[in-house]
């Protein structure tokens, strides 16, 4: 052949000869693109931070300060505890921090797995480099009890608890949980914590403890166990890499259940804080829990679209009380009621519809069933955030007791910020008198505007049926 | 037969060689030529608000008229303080007035006015700062938070297209956990971008960076929603460049519009990608976005992306050349002449015509699906006349055989999947025989197709009704007719809008709803069933906003209205075979064209969209004009695709254009398709065809369906009919193909049939060059060379002659002469 063929044959060909003859060529392996010999330096701010944050400042927190040690910035780090301080810069086999991280026996972090190699590394070379803090000067944390958080714009309230006594109401803001006089009257305290988002929040039966779920998005879930009398954080205990959600004590108030962005549900025993069981049986964030009547099941939901039923004291998973077949459920399930003396549950989410479903199944299971499942109420437009009943909430006239929050659309197509409504409650004594919490678009005084949303609620509420 | 000597005779006659690919190293920027005049774009920078910012195009006019982009080193500097000058070269507004910009690069300087209308502060907007953003840094593409699920509990719409969701994403998913009112620097989607919390998609950008600047007082404003209208149209500069050498770089500026008349510099937001990065990359991270840099000789799209609105840009670099002179070869009609202006464009030469022996095997395969017969070789070559004249003359004759009708039948129900598993076996044999009439009468192609989409009654009856029992739901019949009938692929925007062109989701169940109307009901004989149009049209649900969907064409053009009260099909197939619909002709002329020259102009034939655009629009232009002025006339489009002197060059290239795979300078040789391959190996060993379940003769080409179990067939990729894509036939080449040749039954029971052409000329004590020669006429339908026949003989003198003749047409029949149509 005088020109070149072309080269659509050649595959062909080579497949021809390989099959054939079992010539076989070896392909040039190509060393891997080298790493620039010169590493940039370990930046406190994105690398060491982040280590801190979710391996140590669980203890060494303002309100904990374990070891009168705190790590939650950089300069607070420095000043170090008791055991005088964490590094010398260039030093790091000199250095405090490095010697209870590293070795073969870690005396930190305490009770928890050791940190890994690279981790170790990470903090090491930042040393060796000087320990030097980059943090952009805006991102710099000055919040602590004695200089609670200043607010220039409102927070989006995202939890609201009454009190069983009907004498507070706690709000979340940010880094903090406001506990309000229940007759409008003022602030009791503010519990001032570690977790910059706050996302349930609960009394203990007896009033004497509020719970706290929260955490840093991204970072660390946090559940806080105030003591109410006297506004003081009697138990921090951190979990996972994110925030927690939903929490609820158990009826005899001695356990307390929470949901997670580690598709987890736990169960903590109230008086020391320790898990006693961590549920996984969802494939997505479970974001509110429930106990049953007699304390003896947990009920879980989660952005997988299921409710899922289980036993506290094993953990056993029992039972889908929503159906699993897909698309039944359109979107995720992010809220939770019990019906306070029965085993019915409500149920809300991504797809704006409240149902009404029974615990305890009393039909056998079938593929696509939805057996379960009492009554559906109006679909709401968008997601709904939460469910409140009232205590005299009754089967047959569930449906006028319910109490729903969602976000509403003014008209198809165009969202307006300023009617989110995140947070729904009913006030435990006072029969129907309702609050919610709020976001308003424009900056508002902090506590105008919680109170102003207290009184468009009412307006709302009458809107919903 | 003997493995070894075999494998010999494989190379020795077959002439098979390794083809070396010499890569060629990337060239180091080239020198620049002596730089006479500064040209600027715009020509005057113009700030009409405080976001508008601007950037200079700089080009360098050199001598010889060539332009050099100078824009990266051209040192800027701003007299007067109604603008500020930032470090990547844009210019932001401050105050209302005039400043002078100082251009100095390669030795020259010029000045270039800068006029600032306005500088109003005014809030961040979602949907022309925060969108753009959150596509540009990849937030919203399809393997990050754009996915299906979306990414660790976040979803997006993929690449932006549905502003109200991702606002909702953003603001109102999870209690507000992703901003931060009250300290904006702790929101999340401030803290995931720049690292400051763990983020799986890596650090985006920095606290100092632009987009950190615009997300920041978004949030702190309390997170707004704005309703400003989108983009309309995408422009950019310099359109369509052709760029002299490898090594170059080159800026360019995309320019936004917007609905009320304003415009905007989005470059540095704009999403850029190449088709072809071998040929030219485009940069497109916040550093630096929009610079092509020319790698290699050839071409490649460009595609820009903001918000929804895609332009292409064709970029052609054109390497060295030196030493390339055009020569003017035969045009035999409007295809070579407008082939020919492109070649001469980026200085590629044609090869040569083919031999007649090629031709006629070329032309044989693509019209009729079947190589020609030793007979009909010696009378084409004996045929003393102008080689074009009995050309020309020989593909009318093709296009009037039987042959023919077989094989564009075959194509033509490939594309509307007729398979007994949709239709019974009953249904396709009468679904194969209404397509076989629709060919062999050359029916118009509007005219087929209106009856097509328009039928009714019983399927046995009216066979054209099995197009509705095969596509049984709106949607899935609108996704087949848009593929098949405008090469267009609305699957994509069935769940989000389509990535890569104007289509959205609306119109994929808008124009879905035309098919709403047809009932489905048993016939009156077993397994018939009967297609008539409902009284009232079942609703097409859009599950996005859960509201029925009024059916509405997805563009209009200038052909006839439509009647609102007729059938929604006479509307749709109105709308569809009009002269005026700028797809239906064109796609089933750039169809048409890969069929014959191996692809499409605009290619995949089934994916026609903006980003995809035609290696040479003028020529499909005047195809599609050709073929609607001839009424729709396929027999016409083929005959004079096949006389062009484009579609008979030589594959064989040559220096100036060895490396062109999409300009059609050469032919493009292609494995002969599953039935081609199985019927020429029976027409080469002069072998009758016996197939199970159809009669005697029955070849590969004349099956009715894919559910005719032959091995071979599926191997070499008959298509299973069940989607309606070009795709689905897979022309590869794999290893399996290449064992089966060599050992399976199919070649050599062809070869050792006891009515086969070796046998009957063994019968006739045919002579060793006798031998040879019938053989190469028959497997490579061509005279073997005095090389390949005096060694086709040496080898039939060493074995047993009966043995060697089944030898020798075995490897011609795994020799790329006979496995590919070249």
């Amino acid at each position: 052949m005088k020109s070149r063929p072309i080269s659509i044959w050649k595959s062909g060909l080579l497949a021809l000869l390989a099959g054939c003859c079992v010539v076989f060529s070896t392909p040039t392996i190509r060393a891997a693109d080298e790493k620039p010999a010169e590493q940039a330096p370990v930046s406190f701010y994105r690398q060491v931070r982040p280590i801190l944050q979710r391996a140590c400042t669980g203890c060494h927190q303002p309100a904990k300060v374990g070891g009168k040690l705190q790590l939650t910035t950089y300069e607070l780090a420095k000043a170090g505890g008791e055991q005088g301080a964490l590094w010398t810069p260039g030093k790091p086999e000199e250095s405090l921090l490095i010697d209870v991280i590293g070795g073969d026996a870690p005396t930190m972090p305490k009770n928890a797995p050791p940190l890994n190699k690279d981790q170790v590394a990470t903090l090491s070379r930042w040393v060796l480099e000087g320990a030097k803090d980059d943090t952009p000067a805006e991102v710099q944390d000055t919040i602590s009890p004695e200089n609670p958080p200043i607010y220039t714009n409102p927070p989006v309230i995202s939890a609201l608890a009454w009190s069983p006594d009907g004498q507070f109401i706690a709000v979340s803001g940010f880094r903090e949980i406001l506990l309000h006089k229940a007759d409008g009257s003022g602030l009791a305290g503010r519990l001032v914590g570690r977790s910059q988002s706050i996302t349930s929040l609960s009394f203990s039966p007896d009033g004497k403890l509020l719970a706290a779920t929260g955490g840093n998005a991204s970072l660390f879930g946090e559940v806080q166990f105030w003591n109410v009398a006297e506004k003081k954080l009697e138990r921090s205990t951190t979990f996972s890499t994110d925030t927690l959600f939903g929490g609820r004590f158990s009826p005899d108030g001695t356990l307390f259940a929470c949901g997670g962005a580690d598709n987890s549900a736990r169960v903590l025993r109230v008086a020391d804080g320790q898990p006693l069981l961590k549920f996984d049986a969802h494939a997505d964030w479970v974001l509110n829990t429930a106990f049953s009547v007699d304390g003896k099941h947990m009920i879980t939901v989660s952005r997988d679209r299921s409710m899922k039923l289980s036993i506290v004291e094993s953990g056993q998973f029992v039972d889908n009380i929503t159906s699993i077949t897909p698309g039944a459920l359109k979107g995720g399930l992010q809220s939770l009621r019990r019906h306070p003396a029965k085993d019915e549950l409500l149920v809300g989410g991504a797809d704006g519809e409240p149902k009404l479903y029974k615990m305890i199944r009393t039909q056998a299971r079938q593929i696509g069933d939805d057996f379960n499942r009492i009554r559906s109420y109006p679909v709401m437009v968008g997601r709904i955030f939460s469910l409140a009943g009232i205590p005299e909430w009754r089967g047959s006239t569930a449906r006028k007791m319910v109490n729903c929050c969602s976000n509403f659309r003014d008209t198809p197509g165009v969202c307006s910020p300023s009617s989110f409504l995140p947070m729904a409650n009913m006030s435990p004594p006072g029969g129907l008198k309702g609050s919610c919490g709020s976001t308003t678009p424009r900056p508002v005084p902090w506590k105008r505007n919680w109170s102003r949303c207290r009184l468009r609620q009412r307006s709302r509420a009458s809107r919903i049926h | 037969m003997r493995l070894l000597s075999k494998l010999w005779l494989l190379v020795a006659v077959a002439g098979v060689g390794l083809c070396g690919s010499d890569r060629r190293a990337i060239a180091a920027p080239p020198p620049r030529p002596e730089i006479v005049e500064l040209q600027f774009f715009p020509a005057k920078l113009e700030l009409n608000g405080i976001r508008d910012s601007r950037r200079v195009l700089v080009t360098g006019k050199s001598a010889a008229g060539d332009l050099i982009d100078l824009t990266a080193e051209a040192k800027l500097a701003l007299v007067g303080d109604a603008a500020e000058l930032e470090s990547d070269g844009f210019l932001v507004a401050r105050k209302v007035g005039t400043a002078k910009l100082v251009v100095s690069a390669a030795g020259k300087q010029a000045e270039l006015a800068v006029d600032v209308k306005d500088a109003n502060p005014v809030p961040v907007s979602f949907v022309r700062e925060i969108q753009p953003a959150m596509s540009k840094v990849g937030c919203n593409q399809g393997t990050c938070h754009g996915a299906q699920d979306g990414k660790n509990g976040f979803k997006l719409s993929l690449r932006g297209y549905d502003t109200e969701y991702d606002y909702l994403a953003l603001v109102d998913d999870l209690s507000g956990r992703r901003f931060n009112r009250s300290v904006p620097s702790q929101s999340l989607m401030l803290l995931k971008p720049t690292q400051g919390v763990p983020h799986v998609g890596g650090f985006l950008f920095d606290e100092d960076s632009r987009y950190y600047k615009l997300i920041h007082p978004w949030i702190a404003d309390g997170c707004q929603l704005d309703t400003t209208t989108r983009v309309t149209k995408l422009e950019v500069f310099p359109a369509n460049p052709v760029i002299d050498l490898e090594g170059r770089k080159l800026q360019q500026t995309v320019i936004a519009h917007f609905p009320d008349g304003s415009t905007r510099d989005v470059t540095r937001d704009a999403v850029f990608s190449s088709s072809n990065f071998n040929v030219a990359t485009v940069t497109n991270s916040l550093a630096s976005s929009g610079v092509v840099e020319s790698l290699r000789r050839g071409e490649s799209a460009i595609l820009v992306r903001y918000e929804g609105a895609y332009a292409v840009n064709q970029i052609t670099v054109q390497g060295d050349r030196s030493g390339f002179a055009w020569s003017d070869s035969a045009e035999n009609n409007f295809i070579d002449t407008l082939v020919n202006q492109k070649l001469k464009k980026i200085k590629t030469l044609p090869s040569d015509l083919c031999t007649d022996a090629e031709f006629l095997r070329r032309a044989s395969i693509d019209l009729t699906g079947l190589p020609p017969t030793p007979e009909q070789v010696k009378a084409f070559l004996a045929d003393p006349r102008d080689s074009k004249v009995k050309r020309d003359e020989k593909i009318d004759e093709l296009l009037d055989t039987p042959e023919y009708i077989d094989h564009w039948t075959l194509k033509w129900s490939d594309l509307l999947l007729s398979n007994r598993k949709f239709i019974s076996e009953k249904g396709v044999w009468a679904y194969r025989n209404w397509i076989r009439s629709a060919i062999a009468e050359n029916k118009p192609y509007d005219g087929w197709v209106t009856d097509l989409l328009t039928a009714n009654g019983s399927t046995f009856q009216n066979p054209a009704a099995n197009y509705f029992r095969i596509s049984r739901e709106p949607t899935a019949a609108m996704e087949n007719f848009t593929q098949v009938f405008l090469g267009t692929r609305f699957s994509c925007n069935k769940c989000h809008d389509h990535p890569f062109e104007r289509w959205t989701q609306g119109q994929y169940y808008q124009l879905s709803a035309y098919f709403s109307g047809v009932g489905r009901k048993p016939g009156t004989v077993p397994e018939d069933e009967v297609i008539y149009p409902l009284r009232s049209p079942v609703a097409v649900v859009n599950p996005r906003s859960n509201q029925a969907v009024p059916a509405k064409f997805p563009y209009e053009h200038g052909g006839s209205a439509v009647d609102p009260n007729s059938d929604l099909r006479q509307q749709l197939a109105q709308w569809l075979t009009s002269k005026d619909n700028q797809y239906f002709a064109t796609s089933l002329v750039n169809r048409y064209w890969s069929y014959l020259l191996g692809r499409g102009i605009i290619d995949p034939v089934d994916d026609i969209r903006s980003s995809n655009p035609a290696t040479n629009p003028e020529l499909l232009k005047a195809l599609t004009d050709d073929f609607i002025a001839s009424k729709f006339d396929t027999k016409h489009l083929l005959r004079t695709i096949a006389r062009s002197a484009t579609y008979q060059r030589s594959y064989a290239a040559n220096k100036w254009n060895e490396d062109d795979g999409e300009n059609f300078s050469h032919f493009m040789p292609r494995r002969l398709t599953a039935e081609q391959l199985f019927d020429a190996i029976m027409t080469a060993a002069g072998s009758p065809v016996t197939i199970p379940g159809v009669p005697p003769g029955f070849r590969a080409t004349q099956l009715p369906d894919p559910n005719i179990q032959i091995g071979f067939l599926d191997m070499f990729g008959r298509p299973a009919r069940e989607i309606p894509c070009e795709c689905e036939r897979a022309a590869d080449v794999s290893l399996s193909q290449t064992l089966n040749l060599i050992n399976g039954p199919t070649v050599s029971e062809a070869i050792i049939h006891p009515q086969g052409l070796i046998a009957r000329l063994k019968q006739a004590n045919a002579d060793d060059p006798t031998l040879v020669r019938e053989i190469y006429l028959s497997v490579l339908n061509r005279l073997p060379t005095d090389e390949e026949q005096a060694k086709g003989i040496v080898y039939l003198g060493g074995v047993d002659r009966a043995e060697g003749a089944q030898d020798l047409m075995w490897a011609l029949m795994n020799s790329p002469a006979f496995l590919f149509n070249r």
